[in-house]
């Protein structure tokens, strides 16, 4: 039922977007000869960013209502997982960008596993909380076996 | 002991990492943090029961390219801790650790080429809306690659339509490699949630979700 109604809500705004643009494009047209072009080019960049985040919010998190994890047929049981990010201090930005995407679909952070490229990078991470490590023995990784009995 | 500072040395730990991982029994997804999720990818990989890596598809290296038509992409790959996957990863680490300044994604694809990978048809890579399978057998053990279709886990992003971008479960543009020029591309075409200077905005007070939360853009 919840979901129906998602889907209706999400199907209206989507019609009512896409009448926006139409009107929005013939009003443009109508318009251009007296904008001059670099007027109207920031017109339209203005239109397009503004259409473009309200459709982003309608879309994401869609498919929120499945689980984050592949199920296994046999067992019906989710498959033990990890994502693993690499990450360097001049991208944390981009970094958080990518958690707030993942944050709407998929609230629980645990299933991540953080490599950071250099120590800049780790105190970054360790400054938000975000446990990352730059050193690694490829026999007997102190972290990695931490981040193995915390969460599995 | 290593001690990253080169992406190579990070592309060679963390092809060992999950190498642990999976033999540990987990699978592993690898997925670039420009790689931004619009839709569950979950939904699409669990389709995929009878494979053992699910990728995005990409143009690099060249000789998959020139062999396949498409190539798999590291910046989103899911790779299940099946005795085939094991087998592949562990001759993946060996090839990784073995070279001075080696490439995950370049030697991912030549070892599965020169392994035998074979596909029905020759692929596509951009404009692509199904799954493409590549299969061979390695030591008696039958391997399955799902490559995913390009308009859902997209890769190239200029002159695309909005509605397109938003229509893909995982947009992974190609974009350029520094992290301002990065954010300035995303913000372009509506794939920034974050707020304009939330640096300043907004403290980190230990609290991790309630930060994230705190500098969305509502």
């Amino acid at each position: 039922m919840k979901n129906a109604m998602k889907c209706a809500v999400t199907f209206f705004f989507s019609v009512v977007i896409l009448m926006l643009i139409s009107k929005i494009e013939a009003h443009n047209s109508s318009m251009s000869d007296e904008l001059t072009s670099q007027n109207q080019t920031l017109l339209i960049e203005k239109i397009h960013s503004s259409v473009h985040k309200a459709l982003l919010r309608l879309n994401i998190g869609h498919s929120s209502s499945h689980s984050c994890g592949v199920r296994d047929p046999t067992t019906n049981n989710l498959r033990d997982y990890v994502i693993m990010l690499s990450i360097s201090s001049k991208f944390f930005n981009i970094l958080l960008n990518w958690l707030a995407f993942y944050h709407q679909l998929c609230p629980d952070r645990s299933h991540i596993y953080y490599i950071c490229l250099d120590k800049e990078t780790e105190d970054k991470m360790l400054a938000h909380g975000l446990p990352c490590s730059y050193q690694f023995a490829y026999s007997g990784n102190l972290f990695l076996d931490d981040f193995w009995k915390i969460h599995y | 002991m290593i001690f990253l500072g080169s992406f190579s040395q990070l592309w060679q730990a963390r092809v060992a990492i999950a190498g642990r991982f999976l033999d540990l029994g987990l699978d592993v997804l690898l997925t670039d943090i420009d790689a931004f999720w619009l839709r569950n990818p979950f939904v699409d990989i669990e389709a995929y029961q009878a494979s053992d890596i699910i990728a995005a598809r990409a143009s690099f290296p060249a000789e998959s390219t020139k062999k396949f038509g498409a190539s798999l992409c590291f910046g989103f790959i899911y790779v299940k801790a099946t005795d085939a996957s094991k087998l592949i990863w562990g001759k993946l680490n060996q090839l990784m650790l073995s070279q001075r300044n080696p490439d995950d994604q370049k030697n991912l694809n030549i070892l599965l080429m020169n392994a035998g990978l074979h596909f029905d048809n020759r692929l596509f890579y951009e404009n692509t809306v199904h799954t493409d399978y590549g299969s061979f057998i390695i030591n008696d053990k039958s391997f399955k690659l799902a490559l995913l279709p390009h308009e859902s886990y997209r890769r190239v992003c200029n002159k695309v339509a909005s509605y397109k971008i938003l229509n893909s479960s995982v947009v992974h543009c190609l974009t350029p490699k520094y992290g301002n020029a990065k954010e300035k591309f995303f913000k372009g075409i509506g794939l920034w949630l974050l707020k304009d200077r939330y640096e300043s905005k907004t403290l980190f007070n230990g609290d991790f979700d309630a930060y994230l939360r705190a500098i969305i853009v509502k």
